[in-house]
């Protein structure tokens, strides 16, 4: 009897989480999107192409520290493409993803990005806190904003 | 003379089961959420940590008490599993600054035996709000561009770093 109410608690705990799930899957598939390796001009055109289907038409980035606001997903496929070169150099994950669901189709979500150098690349391992707006559009959650958060300020 | 099932599982196996399912449930409970072991990355608290050290957070260090000038933090960002290492150089309400690599709290220089390396930072003083500490690391022979540091509120300060 123990044992079973156990298991139930545990499948409990377990279970995805609907919407909080999917958002999550989102942003896994983003980052595996972007780690996907270089590729020649063409390809780096239909990745980028497919990283912009992440984001909302009118994504706002706001990478802080000085940074000009990144606005619209067309300069976010322009510049996937192009910095494609320098984003080789590591591989981004997604950590300690927090999902607060604000209606039935906007959601807030808090996370560390964590940027990892590809071996031989030289580079140091770097983490960021970003907090991003989501928006369910055409059965696709898509980013609308994303603020980096200062831990230090 | 005891059989080789006897020394390994004791005269008693199902009571050794149970002992080693506890020890195995403590072990994991104070490793998640009392002593967090943390591997240091990047090279910002040389010389006194090294990138790919072990170190371990008390993460009730401060439950009774607040960070002292001198402790080694461990500062989470989004969750507890990125988290930045530094050391506390200033205190809430206090005024800090950092004149050619020197360090000032409220017009005093402070004195830092953890630091060998020094290059001329210039950082415009601040005063500290009632849950602000300043942090930094004790590597301050790089650029102060290429280094995290600054004010922290108090609620992002996940434990101290103790061995």
């Amino acid at each position: 009897m123990l044992a079973a109410a156990v298991a139930v608690a545990i499948a409990a705990w377990l279970r995805p989480g609907g919407d909080a799930a999917a958002i999550r899957d989102r942003l896994d598939g983003l980052a595996q999107e972007i780690n996907g390796g270089l590729t020649d001009e063409g390809a780096a055109l239909a990745r980028a192409q497919q990283i912009g289907d992440y984001f909302d038409p009118d994504v706002t980035i706001e990478l802080g520290r000085g940074s000009a606001p990144i606005e619209g997903r067309d300069r976010v496929i322009d510049m996937a493409a192009r910095l494609q070169p320098r984003t080789n150099r590591f591989t981004i994950r997604f950590t300690d993803v927090s999902v607060t669901m604000t209606s039935p189709a906007t959601a807030t979500a808090e996370f560390t990005a964590e940027f990892v150098p590809r071996a031989g690349t030289g580079g140091t391992l770097d983490a960021r806190e970003f907090s991003a707006t989501l928006v369910r559009s055409e059965g696709e959650w898509r980013i609308a904003t994303v603020e980096a958060v200062e831990a230090l300020r | 003379m005891p059989s080789f099932r006897d020394l390994t599982f004791g005269r008693q196996p199902r009571r050794t089961a149970v002992r080693v399912i506890v020890l195995l449930a403590v072990s994991a409970a104070v490793l998640r959420w009392v002593l967090i072991p943390v591997r240091a990355e990047g090279i910002s608290m040389e010389p006194t940590y090294r990138s790919g050290q072990l170190l371990f957070v008390n993460r009730l260090a401060y439950t009774f008490s607040r960070p002292s000038r001198g402790d080694i933090i461990a500062i989470r960002l989004a969750g507890p599993h990125v988290l930045y290492i530094k050391r506390v150089i200033a205190l809430p309400g206090e005024r800090v600054g950092i004149d050619h690599g020197a360090v000032d709290v409220d017009g005093r220089p402070l004195t830092e035996p953890y630091v060998v390396r020094r290059r001329a930072w210039d950082i415009p003083a601040v005063t500290l709000g009632s849950d602000e500490y300043f942090v930094v690391g004790d590597n301050r022979g790089m650029d102060a561009a290429d280094h995290d540091f600054g004010r922290v509120d108090r609620v992002r300060i996940l434990g101290r770093v103790i061995f």
